[in-house]
């Protein structure tokens, strides 16, 4: 309020107290003390900081990871006996590959197999002539991944220089960059892996490990447990770790059910060290590792070892010709362990919290990691092994059957087309799906290709009657996403989102 | 010195071709064992106008008694100001310049605080000016100001304070306190709001005392000045708010200082140890395909120079329902605080341009909205101006006699807001 008036009579004059900084006109005479020192200079607005205080900035991890949950087969599976009929092979083709050899155990020269076409080849070739495939190098072909964007690479959506992708995300557009992990395949034409990160999680934890070794196929699927700490490096190390043991076994003619404890007993030990060199709840995963073996009366002989819920699926053809699906395995989660011990009713289990919780794992907190070790023998059929960010989405055994019937590819293009199914449904888990199919094996090619023939470069033309009409010679600049050549098209999977809903929300 | 830390709280799950991001980002300072070097100083104005000797001089007195113990609450070593605001800013104590606090500058401050007279006129940007002098001399302190007035800003032009505040900015924090009901909110709210900091209603001169108390010892809690939280987002994006939601609501948007084409910074002030402010962020970023993943912003915190990242926002773009329409918690909670405070503007601008009915919607919105948010503080302060009838309907039926200081009450006080129930 604007009211002059007086105040009391003990109070001093408000004329006598100084104006400060003479920023307006004074409308009383000033006091004597009231003249602002002129050598003061009025700040200029830039005031405020100390430049000697820095303060270090400590980042939090946002978001917040439940214990993994697991869906169930509602019934026991059990292991199926072999002598299944034979199904008509699928029209193969090898497609791009990259193949490391393993190097130190060379074997005495003989002759030699191709390890990938199985073509019959002199002892002294360093190619095979049929597929090109490298002979030198070693008895084993190891699977490596396809190269992928790296910190060298522009941005995958504006190509903005390397050098403004910081923690893998666009300093431009903001686009995370693909990472090594969030999609991979391996392929060796009659032994393919495909993984996928899926769609709600942020990382791909889960591995896959491949290899030919003595004319077997070793194939490895881990799948890291989320709720753990650096699951990534539990699932990755593991993969490797076995299918090295797995490989070396092989080819030094061990036991190949006493190779399979003691591979997943190193990995386990291995993992379990992951625990030591950093913070949080030991680094796990599950595992199922297989060698599958071509006797000499040509049947074929699978041993398994595996801890937790991934899966392996024997795929063959029934008498009137339609596919099945066995699985192999018997999960090691609280639900499959309750129904064995028969004290509760299925109500009970399916409605219990721990339902989905897995019971075995490699990892250092695992209470037990003795893994179950089980062999199958058939004259015919594929073997499917794949994580639960597949089977949630085709649990039984007829469904999975059906699953895989719709596809008619390449092993490898089998394996993609199986991965984008589970996307299309929903990927609400990492992904990862191997397949070994000895049918694709034995695939013929002709002899050279007509240097006058109009071929796409970088492919061969194939005989006539070659069930496969063109094949992407194993070159240096193999393709991330290569396009399957063979001449039956088959269409993208049909979704029926009815398995998606009977599946609910599956979501860690 | 602090340490920072944030978190984000979003969805980040957009459906197909969805643009807006929103995130809630909990910021915490954190208090660390080194000690902290940065001074304090504390420069107190009071309004001494000729109004404040209404009351037969029992406000004058009040702010004598209220500036006493603010004197006394303050530690020893920090520099301090008492400043007479009529309108013409005068120095109280020390008579040029700034006095360090020791038990001796502190009688003599309280000696001159008694004599201080009341008479003249109200001119806030005069005093702005003159704190934003004095602090000058110390530029590299926290400078903290507790600005009283019982009036108007009667005898300058809007504009020149306007131009008084602007030149204030970033210079020193301002806490502006209205004695009784004779001031205008929106005028100190402009200074509070540009200075970084509360403004609120004394409704009684007696209640002065404790309330300088209290903003005086909460000013020597401050531990670091000048932080800003400094937010990187992509080429084409559009940051449509960024408003603290906690403890009080202040939108920041038109404070960013541009830092680079991509790089805002939000100046947030001085922070004491475990102090912990929450925000609302929504960034609009060019649409992505399904299955993509872009970040909406990098959140990182610079104090002076230094600058660390804390937190990301991130945006996915997914055809599956059950992930894009799932409603953040934190962020749900913090719009419907600031449409609360909305609604409570809104109804009381319309009480008093007469529109009744118009008040009742607006407030009975806010009595719905507050109650399901469980801000019993905001349910009562409505309840001086309307009779609930339901609040979780929101009906209502305007009072028809309201005391003033309730209606300023609810208006100030209509900003703050509770926090998230977590856990």
């Amino acid at each position: 309020m604007g009211l002059f008036r007086r105040g009391n009579k003990d109070a001093a004059k408000a004329t006598d107290l100084p104006i400060i900084g003479a920023v307006i006109e004074p409308v009383t005479q000033p006091g004597p003390n009231a003249q602002p020192d002129p050598n003061t200079p009025v700040p200029d607005g830039s005031a405020g900081v100390d430049p000697d205080v820095t303060l270090p900035v400590t980042a939090a991890g946002s978001g917040f990871i439940g214990r993994r949950q697991r869906n169930l087969l509602p019934e026991i599976p059990s292991m199926p006996a072999g002598g299944a009929p034979i199904i008509s092979p699928s029209p193969g083709q090898t497609t791009t590959r990259s193949i490391i050899p393993t190097g130190g155990q060379s074997r005495p020269l003989r002759e030699q197999t191709c390890p990938t076409c199985s073509e019959g080849a002199p002892s002294d070739a360093k190619f095979c002539e049929a597929c090109g495939t490298d002979l030198v190098g070693g008895e084993a072909l190891i699977a490596a991944p396809k190269p992928l964007p790296s910190a060298t690479e522009p941005c995958v959506s504006c190509a903005a220089d390397p050098a403004e992708i910081e923690d893998g995300y666009c300093g431009q557009c903001g686009t995370r960059q693909p990472a090594p992990r969030d999609h991979f395949e391996y392929d060796l034409a009659w032994v393919a892996s495909v993984s996928d990160k899926g769609l709600r999680h942020h990382h791909n934890e889960d591995a896959s490990a491949i290899a030919v070794a003595d004319e077997a196929a070793v194939v490895v699927v881990c799948d890291g447990v989320s709720s753990t700490s650096r699951p990534e490096e539990a699932s990755e190390l593991a993969a490797d770790r076995i299918r090295d043991l797995l490989v070396q076994a092989v080819e030094t003619g061990a036991g190949i059910e006493e190779a399979m404890r003691d591979a997943i007993e190193a990995a386990h030990h291995e993992v379990a060290a992951l625990a030591d060199s950093g913070p949080g709840e030991a680094p796990s995963c599950t595992v199922v590792a297989a060698i599958m073996e071509t006797r000499d009366d040509g049947t074929l002989h699978t041993t398994l070892g595996w801890l937790g819920d991934s899966r392996a699926y024997w795929i063959d053809a029934s008498d009137d010709g339609s596919l099945t699906a066995t699985q192999l395995t018997i999960d090691h989660s609280w639900a499959i362990d309750q129904r064995a011990l028969g004290d509760l009713d299925e109500e009970t289990i399916a409605a219990d919290a721990r339902a989905h919780s897995i019971t075995r794992w490699l990892g250092a907190d695992s209470t037990d990691h003795t893994p179950d070790i089980g062999t199958h023998t058939a004259a015919s059929g594929r073997l499917l092994v794949c994580t639960d960010g597949l089977w949630n989405y085709a649990a039984e055994e007829p469904a999975m059957a059906e699953l895989i019937g719709r596809f008619a590819g390449t092993v490898i293009n089998t394996a993609q087309e199986l991965v984008a199914f589970a996307k299309h449904s929903g990927g609400h888990d990492n992904i990862t799906v191997a397949l070994v199919d000895v049918a694709a094996r034995t695939t013929r090619l002709s002899p050279a290709p007509d240097p006058g023939a109009t071929a796409t470069p970088g492919t061969v033309e194939l005989a006539a009657d070659s069930p496969i009409n063109s094949i992407v010679l194993p070159d240096e600049t193999p393709s991330h996403n290569a396009q399957p050549h063979n001449a039956q098209t088959h269409e993208l999977p049909t979704h029926e989102t009815q398995t998606h809903e009977e599946q609910g929300d599956i979501d860690d | 010195m602090t340490e920072f830390s944030a978190q984000v709280f979003q969805n980040e799950y957009l459906p197909a071709g969805a643009e807006t991001v929103d995130a809630v980002i909990t910021v915490t300072a954190h208090e660390s064992v080194a000690p902290t070097t940065r001074s304090l100083v504390e420069i107190i104005v009071i309004d001494t106008s000729g109004s404040m000797m209404e009351q037969r001089g029992a406000k004058m007195q009040a702010a004598r008694i209220a500036t006493r113990t603010a004197i006394d609450t303050l530690d020893d070593g920090i520099e301090f100001a008492v400043v007479s605001g009529t309108e013409v800013a005068r120095a109280i104590y020390p008579p040029r310049g700034l006095a360090p606090s020791n038990p001796s500058s502190r009688e003599e401050a309280k000696r001159a605080v008694d004599r201080v007279p009341a008479d003249g006129g109200t001119a806030i940007g005069s005093w702005l000016r003159a704190a934003a002098y004095l602090f000058g001399q110390r530029p590299d302190a926290i400078g903290h100001c507790i600005l009283l007035t019982d009036g108007k800003n009667q005898h300058e032009e809007p504009h020149v304070l306007d131009a008084a505040i602007a030149e204030c900015v970033g210079r020193f924090q301002a806490d502006c306190r209205g004695l009784g009901s004779d001031w205008n909110v929106e005028e100190l709210r402009k200074i509070s709001t540009a200075l970084l900091g509360t403004v609120d209603i004394i409704p009684r001169p007696e209640d002065m005392e404790e309330e300088f108390r209290a903003l005086t010892s909460n000013a020597m809690t401050k531990q670091v000045g000048n932080v800003a939280l400094r937010l990187w987002s992509p080429k084409g994006a559009q940051i449509e708010f960024l408003r603290q939601v906690s403890p009080v609501l202040d939108d920041l948007t038109l404070k960013a200082n541009v830092v680079s084409p991509l790089i805002r910074d939000f100046p947030l002030g001085a922070w004491a140890d475990e102090e912990q402010r929450d925000y609302h962020l929504r960034v609009r970023i060019p649409s992505g395909n399904v299955g993509d993943e872009r970040l909406g912003a990098r959140v990182m915190l610079a104090i002076d120079d230094a600058e660390q990242p804390v937190a990301l926002v991130r945006a996915i773009w997914t055809n599956d329902d059950v992930l894009s329409t799932r409603i953040n918690r934190e962020v749900a909670h913090y719009t419907g605080q600031a449409e609360l405070a909305e609604a409570i503007a809104e109804g009381l601008t319309a009480r008093q341009a007469g529109d009744d009915a118009g008040a009742t919607v607006k407030l009975g919105r806010a009595v719905q909205l507050a109650h399901e948010a469980g801000n019993g503080d905001t349910v009562r302060l409505l309840q001086k101006v309307v009779e609930v009838d339901d609040p979780a309907t929101g009906t209502v039926r305007l009072k028809r006699s309201v005391e003033e200081a309730d209606a300023m009450a609810l208006d100030v006080r209509s900003t703050r807001t509770v926090r998230v129930q977590r856990g």
